[in-house]
């Protein structure tokens, strides 16, 4: 999806969406991205390319989003990863803050101004290493809903899908394996709204690298064995999507916490759950694979 | 749409309020069949596509009603929709959010009306807002998503001078009524403000729009309680508190800020000698001269039109009669 025509950037033109701001603007009034990752992009003098991590609210974004950079930063795997000024690691120190003292990190709002955004500079060590600045917003599930819902409502959302060089979607593997076809209904929706913004000919299908990536994989750990099997099972809605329309699709398991607790209070009608203890699995495979196809 | 605009005309002859039917829609966080989280959850059938795009766009969401963890907290957002309508938003905190993730659960409910309905209210969004309240703490909030949803009954609060001539409204204490000047100034000069720190955003927004000609008053986007979004792009804020990034933010929007506790700004020069006979007015406790003169400005007017007004109300020793203007 990366635009073949690169914007020429100036300090104040919007990366996302190409709006011209006032200089000091610390975000497009446009879309509400923040001007800081313009600045930074300006001075690293590289294209940065946007990776969207997608999915429907409270699919687990934020937390995903968030250990991926800590594990990046921590230099997991063979990755050395530099976050782009301080609100790149804004993301990651709320996540992880918040399950050291056992909760979920809040919901992310919809309004776009109080999204995080991670600009990384990652490199895969190696014989022959690989640099890739990566531009990384955790977008509101609801917000990405109503936009597939009506395209146009959120602008931010479209400049980015239409600007992503991947994608990483992610999927309530929990869910569906209990049946609930809303996961694949949804992840089927993001897919065919990208599809649309692609507008290729029906035979030619859309490039761009999709990593699918389900999530909450303990709650049915047979996911791991053998992810594609399990989607096409439990999500076969997307599963043939995809084989209709990608050309570049890879299924991944994943999970961040160890044992989950749950709490009821007399006066509310919802459970609260509780993360005992973060077990990353799968994590990193989702992101390693998308660089390798950048 | 097609029961829309009705006023209940028994009602207003009996005495009782008036009441008038207009579209309403909910929005706030659940977990439905088909999605989970921040959604509309009911909206009557005269709201066409638009508008509820629109009011995704600008509801606010986890967190966006100041004061989170005060369950008495309540917002105000009213603004005109692209179909021409104005929304006008009443925000509550409805119980915990639903996820468990922690944070209250924002509420939203609002009314869809067109300029004759809300001509009904004056032109008052408080108005509005006060209805709205009523039927949220008789109605309840809505916490499931619903199939469908009737248009709304509300009563019409417009009166701010009773049948004898007399101000119904409290006046706001003089330290703070120092400043609607500077703030009409601000907004008759067709900038962005924000206003932070105000303890009674209600009282003081409604004798705000009372010294506005009725053109102006009408098309006034505000917030009160919800916090600061650019996307929103409305002309006037009432925050309780402005954190560092927000006042940047402001700053960079170019919206003038003003703050309680500071000193108090100059009027806009070019709207002086208007605002300056309205505080003469206000000062001298004449507050139904005051509304009346204002209510009386026709349409779209000029600075010069309005302090050409205020020039000849001077001149003559006991006001003009509202026939004269």
């Amino acid at each position: 999806m990366n635009d073949t025509h690169t914007p020429v950037l100036s300090r104040s033109t919007c990366l996302i969406c190409g709006t011209q701001n006032l200089a000091e603007s610390p975000l497009c009034i446009e879309c509400s991205a923040p001007m800081a990752i313009v600045h930074d992009v300006i001075a690293q003098e590289r294209e940065p390319r946007i990776v969207s991590i997608v999915g429907e609210s409270n699919v687990g974004k934020t937390v995903y989003l968030g250990f991926l950079l800590d594990m990046l930063s921590q230099r997991a795997g063979d990755f050395d990863a530099i976050p782009k000024g301080a609100y790149s690691v804004e993301l990651q120190q709320n996540v992880i803050s918040h399950l050291a003292r056992r909760t979920f990190p809040p919901k992310t709002p919809m309004e776009a101004v109080e999204w995080h955004w991670a600009y990384y500079q990652v490199c895969r060590r190696g014989p022959s290493p690989k640099w890739v600045d990566l531009v990384m917003p955790d977008m509101a599930g609801e917000s990405l809903a109503a936009e597939l819902a009506g395209p146009n409502t959120f602008k931010v959302i479209r400049g980015l899908l239409r600007r992503s060089a991947g994608v990483m979607l992610l999927v309530d593997a929990g869910l569906a394996a209990n049946g609930s076809p809303r996961g694949d209904f949804f992840a089927l929706k993001i897919l065919s709204y990208i599809d649309a913004l692609q507008a290729k000919k029906s035979d030619e299908k859309v490039d761009t690298p999709a990593a699918v990536v389900l999530c909450k994989a303990d709650y049915c750990p047979e996911c791991f064995d053998d992810p594609r099997s399990f989607a096409k099972a439990n999500l076969n809605r997307l599963w043939n999507f995809c084989e209709s329309r990608f050309t570049n699709v890879s299924f991944f398991a994943s999970s961040v916490v160890g044992s989950l607790a749950y709490a009821i209070s007399p006066k509310e009608d919802f459970v609260t759950p509780i993360p005992l203890h973060a077990a990353p699995q799968g994590v990193l495979e989702p992101f390693e694979w998308m660089i390798n196809q950048l | 749409m097609d029961d829309q605009s009705t006023v209940n005309e028994q009602s207003s002859l009996t005495g009782t309020p008036k009441r008038i039917q207009c579209d309403q829609a909910a929005f706030t966080s659940v977990r439905s069949l088909m999605s989970e989280g921040y959604q509309i959850v009911g909206a009557s059938n005269g709201v066409i596509p638009q508008e509820k795009a629109d009011i995704i766009r600008n509801s606010p969401s986890h967190g966006s009603l100041c004061r989170m963890g005060d369950t008495l907290a309540v917002g105000l957002l009213s603004y005109t929709l692209a179909s021409g309508r104005r929304c006008t938003t009443y925000c509550c905190h409805a119980g915990k959010e639903q996820s468990g993730r922690g944070g209250d659960r924002v509420y939203s409910h609002m009314v869809f009306m067109d300029r004759p309905d809300f001509a009904l209210f004056n032109s008052d969004v408080t108005g509005v807002h006060k209805a709205l309240e009523e039927v949220v703490h008789q109605d309840g909030t809505i916490l499931e998503k619903m199939n469908a949803m009737k248009s709304l009954q509300i009563n019409v609060h417009s009166q701010s001078i009773d049948e004898e001539g007399n101000c119904t409204l409290p006046p706001l204490p003089n330290a703070v009524a120092e400043w609607l000047w500077p703030v009409a100034g601000e907004i008759l000069a067709g900038r962005k403000t924000a206003l932070v720190g105000w303890e009674e955003p209600f009282a003081f927004l409604k004798w705000l729009l009372l010294i506005l000609p009725q053109s102006v008053r009408e098309v006034v986007d505000v917030s009160i309680n919800v916090s600061f979004s650019p996307s929103r792009r409305l002309k006037l804020l009432f925050l309780p508190d402005l954190p560092v990034h927000v006042g940047r933010l402001l700053a960079s929007q170019a919206i003038t800020l003003m703050r309680d506790g500071q000193p108090v700004p100059p009027i806009e020069p070019a709207y002086a000698p208007w605002l300056e006979l309205l505080r003469t007015l206000w000062s001298q406790g004449h507050f139904k001269d005051m509304i009346g003169l204002a209510a009386q400005v026709p349409g779209q007017v000029s600075a010069s039109w309005l302090n050409g007004l205020a020039h000849k109300y001077n001149l003559s020793e006991t006001g003009l009669p509202a026939s004269s203007l």
